[in-house]
């Protein structure tokens, strides 16, 4: 985090140098592609808002407010209550006692590396009407017996809680590990007790970054389609998702994205100022933190909540996707073969993942170049701010959006696996702009003008200075948006060529039609591949993976 | 530099032919049915003819809707609907190639467009299915207008209508009973708390567990749930001498005007009238078939006893976007 702050020197623009044919060729290009990544946007944004009064009179009355009303209430409650576990977890992993918590402390980050579709996908096989439980019961006590509903708003909240928490833990944790400890003992000698401590200190202190977590969480949960799809619980994607499947018009479907875009955009603003604000810690004393000691029942309660969290968002997931695969081992369903499930499918599937995740990051990297090298090197932050719009665009809304642009300028790109790329590209762009602008700025310039001074030409620098050091920047960026891509799920349904299939396309597919047995390969598979987050999160501890919506 | 170099070599030397190699199939095929419902009549296409078919499955509007845009240069060569009237859209829009053959005439015209424009491939009825848990044989609805009464509130789905079977129906409601008629109606039904499910999979899974009494579907989906061990039952409902009687559908295939693979598209079409194809549809997805001579699945009530809606299935395309506009207007899910 703290490499934000060091900024290369400031070249100064003098105006002269737009003359020079190398800066003005950087800018063109930059320019270029910041446009390219926020054309879609703008574009449905401007179809949403040209779009007839009447269109909008009518859908105002029966579509946008019972939407509006569903999203804000889910992304409400669920930034509510992972605010709350976020906390909670972090606080006992970090300031208290709690037995086994170097373990618990990165396994409650792990759960990222599922997407959260799946999780939804097995907690309804698990839970859902004669599910898992449900049949199990029912042998163990030979009575039918029925589990409260999992669909609708609860479930959802649920599942989403479980899905966002470790944005919060994370960030949570972060700051707990950077607070003074002198607050707490000035609080302490003057009487306070623990409770009163925790309430009036430490949660003043940590305010600013859980702001931006729970943000973060919000923003999350109203781009989210698989969860809400899934769950039966109707938000803004999954209206978008329907329209665009459903309708020949698209007009309509532009008018609820422009509500979701803007709903989004004010969420993300809000949380970059907090966040901005919630870096800056000052600590004064080296002492490590003071260690609560929970007592006896406190200590298992924490326990519980702790194994009950991991249960519903690892263990259950990975557990019921290992039964359904095995029972599809032992009792092969004659209906298997129209499910693609034999092993050469599956590496097809596995292949076209692969390729247009592994061909979107390194596009994604080179296209940012221009723009972060502008930013860093010349202090020119107003193409990056343009270029991070696909950051508000949910995978259902980038389908939209590619579907207007490329229909009306380049057809013969409409449906390929390059549009497919382009929208990933799009969608996660500005993680490819953070870690190419935080490589670059690790680079001082002097290095690269002392190599020039040497006779090196331009491309001789940049090949031999500038990406040796920028390499494990962009590689932990390529990993990042590699890992994302994989697991990216509407956009892929909707944009996908015939005959390509990803893993989570097939896996959601079969779950959709109810043949578990057939989804649980593909999804093992993604999960394997997934593992490599594990490190990623080790590593940078940085809340910006993504569960595939 | 070896991480970032490693990746590109990774992406463009490994991985590209398989990009490369899409769509690899001679025929393109888009389906806007379930894939179940439609995989193992493909695969019979491919044993018998060794024709390589790549299917693209999604729903039937999106699809047509990609068909009209792709127009003059279109990828697919076969578009299959599950609705007549997104085929009868489609021809209206002069996007789909006529073929006849002898075999296709086979097929009565009330089931084809005359020209030979679509096709229809098998028959559906709209019915109600109910769960036999939770209902008993005397308090089942004899009409689906009934269904607005408070008895039935927060106990009935349906499948989203996004759904073109859905909105076939609707169209046939309107063609009946008049536009003011059909919206209030939808509107008291979803005033009665009727859930819009991602479809008829759904609907049917659902009302055979036991989590609505009532769902609206198409009749072989009761065959489907029934077959699966449910307790369901089903309801030919608005059968009395004044009721209006229950729309009866096709799902269909047609050539895409300008089909690059004309020829094997046309022996698709043929292969889809031909006996075995028809005898596939009503023994694995208990429908109708629309070939004379061969039989309903056991079980399947023939249409011959079944008091049908007086509509022609090419007016379900004409009035299309008239009912998708009401249906936007009453904005069920």
């Amino acid at each position: 985090m703290a490499l934000n702050h060091i900024r290369a020197p400031r070249v100064r623009l003098r105006w002269g140098e737009l003359l020079s044919p190398r800066r003005a060729l950087l800018a063109l290009s930059a320019l270029a592609i910041a446009a390219a990544i926020a054309l879609p946007l703008l574009l449905t944004l401007w179809r949403g808002i040209t779009a007839e009064f009447s269109l909008w009179a009518t859908l105002w009355q029966v579509r946008l407010l019972p939407l509006l009303g569903n999203s804000l209430a889910l992304a409400g409650a669920v930034t509510l209550g992972s605010l709350v576990l976020g906390v909670l977890l972090a606080w006992l992993i970090e300031r208290t006692d709690l037995p086994g918590r170097r373990i618990f402390g990165p396994l409650l980050v792990a759960t990222l590396v599922i997407p959260c579709y799946l999780i939804a996908i097995w907690h309804i096989s698990f839970w859902g009407p004669r599910g898992l439980l449900e049949r199990s019961l029912e042998t163990l006590l030979g009575a039918s017996v029925s589990v409260p509903t999992i669909y609708g708003f609860l479930g959802a909240w649920l599942i989403l809680m479980i899905a966002t928490y470790p944005y919060v833990y994370t960030l949570a944790r972060a700051a707990l590990r950077s607070l003074d400890p002198q607050m707490e003992e000035a609080a302490r000698s003057l009487g306070a007790r623990k409770l009163k401590i925790f309430f009036k200190v430490t949660l003043p202190l940590l305010a600013p970054a859980l702001a931006a977590g729970g943000l973060l969480s919000a923003v999350y949960v109203l781009a989210d389609y698989g969860v809400v799809a899934a769950l039966r619980y109707e938000t803004f994607t999954v209206a978008i998702y329907k329209q665009l499947a459903g309708r020949y018009d698209q007009a309509p479907a532009a008018v609820l994205s422009t509500v979701l875009i803007a709903l989004t955009v004010v969420l993300l603003v809000l949380q970059q100022r907090l966040w901005g604000r919630g870096r800056h810690y000052y600590r004064a004393s080296q002492k490590p933190l003071p260690v609560v000691r929970l007592s006896f029942w406190s200590r298992w309660a924490a326990l519980g909540l702790v194994g009950l969290v991991l249960f519903l968002g690892l263990i259950l997931p990975v557990g019921v996707s290992l039964y359904w695969w095995l029972e599809g081992m032992v009792r092969p369903n004659p209906t298997a073969v129209l499910w693609g499930t034999s092993l050469g499918d599956l590496w097809r599937y596995a292949g076209n993942s692969l390729f247009s995740a592994a061909t979107a990051a390194t596009l994604a990297l080179v296209l940012a170049w221009p723009i972060a090298y502008r930013a860093v090197r010349y202090d020119q932050h107003s193409l990056t701010r343009l270029a991070q719009a696909g950051q508000a665009l949910p995978g259902v809304l980038i389908a939209l959006a590619l579907a207007l642009v490329l229909h009306r300028f380049v057809p013969s790109l409409y449906f390929t696996v390059w549009a497919l790329i382009f929208a990933y590209v799009i969608r996660f762009f500005s993680h490819a702009l953070q870690a190419t602008e935080a490589g670059l700025a690790r680079v001082p310039v002097r290095l690269e003008e002392a190599a020039r001074s040497l006779g090196h030409s331009t491309v001789g620098v940049w090949r031999r200075v500038t990406l040796p050091l920028v390499a494990p920047s962009l590689g932990a960026g390529w990993t990042l948006i590699f890992l994302n891509a994989l697991r990216e799920l509407p956009a892929t349904l909707l944009l996908r060529p015939p005959g390509f299939d990803t893993l989570p396309v097939r896996l959601w597919i079969a779950a959709g039609e109810g043949f578990y047995a057939q989804a649980a390969a593909p999804a093992l598979l993604l999960i394997l591949l997934s593992l490599p987050m594990l490190f990623l999160l080790r590593v940078g501890d940085r809340p910006e993976v993504r569960h595939g919506d | 530099m070896s991480l970032l170099r490693k990746s590109l070599l990774f992406a463009v030397l490994w991985l590209t032919p398989t990009a490369l190699a899409q769509p690899s199939g001679e025929l393109v095929i888009y389906s806007g049915r379930s894939e179940p419902l439609i995989v193992p009549v493909i695969q019979l296409f491919q044993q018998q003819t060794g024709i390589r078919v790549t299917l693209q499955s999604g729903t039937a509007t999106a699809l047509a809707n990609l068909i009209l845009q792709e127009q003059p240069t279109p990828r697919a060569d076969i578009f299959i609907a599950n609705d007549a009237g997104t085929l009868e859209f489609l021809k209206l829009k002069d996007a789909l190639q006529p073929y006849l053959s002898e075999q296709i005439r086979k097929i009565s015209e009330s089931f084809r467009a005359r020209d030979g424009s679509w096709i229809g491939v098998s028959g559906r009825s709209r019915v109600l299915m109910y769960n036999t848990r939770l209902l008993r044989s005397e308090e089942l609805p004899k009409s689906v207008l009934e269904l607005t009464d408070p008895k039935w509130k927060n106990k009935l789905s349906m499948a989203t209508t996004r759904n073109e079977s859905v909105i076939a129906w609707v169209t046939a409601l309107r063609l009946t009973k008049g536009d003011a008629f059909t919206k209030e109606y939808l509107l008291k039904l979803k005033a009665n708390g009727i859930v819009t499910l991602n479809g008829h999979t759904d609907v049917r899974r659902a009302v055979g567990r036991g989590e609505f009494a009532v769902g609206l579907i198409n009749h072989y989906y009761y065959h489907l749930e029934l077959r699966d061990g449910s307790p369901v039952g089903v309801i030919y409902p608005d059968q009395g001498p004044n009721d209006m009687g229950v729309l009866v559908n096709v799902a269909g295939a047609a050539m895409v005007k300008n089909a690059r693979r004309a020829r094997e598209a046309q022996r698709f079409l043929e292969f889809l009238a031909s006996p075995e194809a028809q005898k596939l549809f009503a023994e694995v997805n208990f429908e109708y078939p629309l070939l004379p001579g061969v039989p309903t699945a056991p079980g399947v009530r023939p249409l011959e006893t079944i008091k049908l809606m007086p509509i022609r299935l090419d007016e379900l395309g004409k009035e299309l976007e008239k009912t998708l506009k009401l249906l936007d207007e009453v904005g069920l899910g």
